[in-house]
């Protein structure tokens, strides 16, 4: 007997756009002449913008989920958003990259090749509904970002990023992995409902080896999302990386891990909410406070954005910790995915200003960045822009992100979300004194450079723009992201 | 038959992998002992599915997948370890300090 199969491409016709065009890059870069690969960068970001295209129809037609392959992946609004943001990051992010792989000596096929299959991953991840798919998802989402990370071969300090990434990253997901077979042994399912419907039928939910496999998922994408104490590969990695690679991993690497957490604790591990909340707080509380006080320290400006990126993350987790605590998922994931999607742009914007000045100056040392500002005004405000928004300040994006997050922990009333938020209230403030330092050495302190000229090239230009666009518009319409509220309902409800 | 001694085979090796990542200083060993979790992992998913007799045979699929992509990844790893090799000359992890703090 042949069982009739069909699929709904049209559903998944972003990720088959990407696919194809991982192929055609693969593919150009055998056939073209060194002088012509600058069309495999055209082809990519081509691809990358047509994959938007089904995104935006999507929104608009799928009012209800999709259920595609028996349940295991699922298209609904909320992964339709998150789907959308990664799209727009990648773009970015080959935007970033243009100038840079040109002035290198390096080959270029590749690059695109890895930046658009840790795409793919990102976008399984977003629908995946099953331990398999969520899986091969996260890791074909971070696979390419060891190679990446290595990109600069001949750089020792590349090198020795990468392979600091690449064992903790397959440690990880072997932590993930065997979490995952434990799970499977009690329940016997790997699609993530019938896990819960089996748990539920057994009585099991609050059982010691469900708990067990709670903690190890929990360690292993505590490495993806760079939380305290899992965090110590991000600041080396970080500098040894090239700057683009830089801004993908703090922004859309770890938007990936962040809902691959989002999508196990809120759908399989939810009834257990009570326990591993707990740990979660902590987490989230000594994260911060790590992050923030490490960054006050540094001179480096990569190193300093990888720190306040780790507190950043304590940020984003600070809701969803709450949320398993008192049960109330659907603000919990609101709140956190808010922040997210605005600290994407406002943090790929920040990386954007360390890129012009890194290579404006050729030091990687902020405090000999003394007036650049009058040498480039537009990278001056480029700079006190996103800065003060991932310091909070209003009317910037920044400021809306933190207060959705602080209404999510206060307005529960109970005992652990408060003291969250105070913990969150001391590392803004932590935190707004070395955002600030970048920005006063930039406009007030005197000018060791007068003769150097800062250059921002037109790719940069428009990653800067649609960045300061986003980060200002989300602080001051932030009714835009009522959306996502019903979005999330939606995610909760399928 | 019984299972627990699949079982206490599995995470007898996903221990020793857990060891030998901490105390091992050969960044190529590192890489072995997390062949050994992985393998704990596949030894984990085949009991659990014959224990289960899961007729979708989903334990069996999920550790082929597991086997295929620790491939992939050795591939990625050793290509790293490779290129550290070349410039250091070196693939003791501990001698890996140019960036701290």
């Amino acid at each position: 007997m042949e069982a009739e199969i069909s699929i709904n491409y049209l559903a998944i016709s972003s990720e088959l756009i990407v696919i194809f065009t991982i192929v055609g890059t693969i593919s150009m870069d055998l056939i073209l002449t060194k002088k012509s690969k600058y069309l495999i960068a055209l082809f990519a970001l081509m691809g990358s913008l047509i994959s938007f295209i089904p995104i935006i129809f999507q929104w608009a037609n799928y009012s209800k989920a999709i259920v595609l392959f028996e349940g295991s992946y699922v298209i609904d609004k909320f992964s339709i958003i998150l789907k959308g943001l990664f799209i727009l990051i990648t773009y970015l992010t080959f935007l970033l990259s243009i100038n840079f792989v040109e002035s290198d000596t390096y080959y270029e096929g590749e690059y695109y090749f890895l930046l658009l299959s840790s795409l793919l991953g990102a976008l399984v991840v977003a629908s995946s509904r099953d331990l398999l798919t969520i899986f091969i998802g996260i890791e074909l989402a971070s696979g390419p970002m060891f190679l990446l990370s290595g990109w600069r071969k001949g750089d020792p300090k590349s090198n020795e990023g990468a392979i600091k990434f690449f064992l903790l990253g397959v440690l990880s997901a072997a932590l993930i992995l065997y979490g995952f077979s434990l799970l499977y042994g009690v329940t016997g399912k790997i699609i993530f409902s019938e896990i819960v419907a089996t748990l539920s039928a057994l009585g099991l939910h609050q059982s010691p080896v469900v708990l067990l496999s709670a903690i190890l998922v929990l360690a292993g994408i505590g490495f993806k999302i760079s939380v305290v104490p899992f965090h110590s590969w991000a600041p080396d990695t970080y500098e040894g990386a090239p700057l683009p690679i830089t801004a993908y991993l703090s922004v859309s690497s770890k938007a990936t891990g962040f809902l691959a957490l989002i999508i196990l604790f809120t759908k399989v591990f939810y009834e257990s909410g009570g326990s591993w909340g707990i740990i979660l707080v902590l987490i989230s509380g000594i994260t911060m406070f790590i992050g923030n006080l490490s960054a006050l320290q540094q001179k480096n400006p990569i190193r300093l954005l990888a720190y306040s990126s780790i507190a950043q993350a304590g940020f984003i987790l600070a809701p969803i910790a709450v949320a398993g605590i008192t049960g109330n998922y659907k603000d919990g994931v609101y709140s956190s995915i808010t922040y997210l999607i605005i600290y994407a742009f406002m943090n790929l914007g920040a990386f954007l200003v360390v890129n012009i000045l890194i290579n404006a100056t050729g030091s990687e040392n902020i405090y000999e960045w003394g007036g650049l500002a009058k040498n480039s005004p537009m990278a001056g405000i480029f700079a006190v822009i996103f800065f003060f928004s991932l310091a909070g300040i209003p009317p910037l994006g920044g400021w809306f992100a933190k207060f959705v997050v602080f209404r999510s922990l206060l307005s529960t009333g109970e005992i652990f979300g408060v003291l969250l938020g105070v913990v969150g209230a001391i590392n803004a403030v932590i935190a707004l004194v070395y955002y600030a330092r970048i920005s006063k050495i930039i406009w007030m302190d005197s000018s060791i450079h007068e003769e150097k000229v800062v250059t921002i090239t037109n790719p940069l230009k428009v990653v800067g723009f649609i960045s300061l666009a986003l980060t200002i518009l989300s602080g001051i319409f932030p009714g835009i992201f009522a959306n996502l509220g019903e979005a999330s309902a939606i995610f909760f409800s399928s | 038959m019984s299972v627990q001694p699949f079982l206490i085979a599995g995470a007898g090796l996903f221990s020793m992998g857990i060891y030998g990542i901490l105390v091992r200083r050969n960044a190529v060993m590192v890489l072995l002992s997390i062949e050994l979790i992985l393998n704990a992992v596949n030894i984990n998913f085949v009991v659990f599915n014959a224990m289960l007799s899961d007729t979708l045979l989903s334990g069996q699929i999920f550790s082929i997948f597991v086997i295929t992509i620790a491939a992939a990844e050795v591939g990625i790893g050793l290509a790293i370890v490779l290129m550290l090799f070349r410039n250091r000359q070196t693939a003791n992890i501990n001698e890996f300090d140019l960036m701290k703090w």
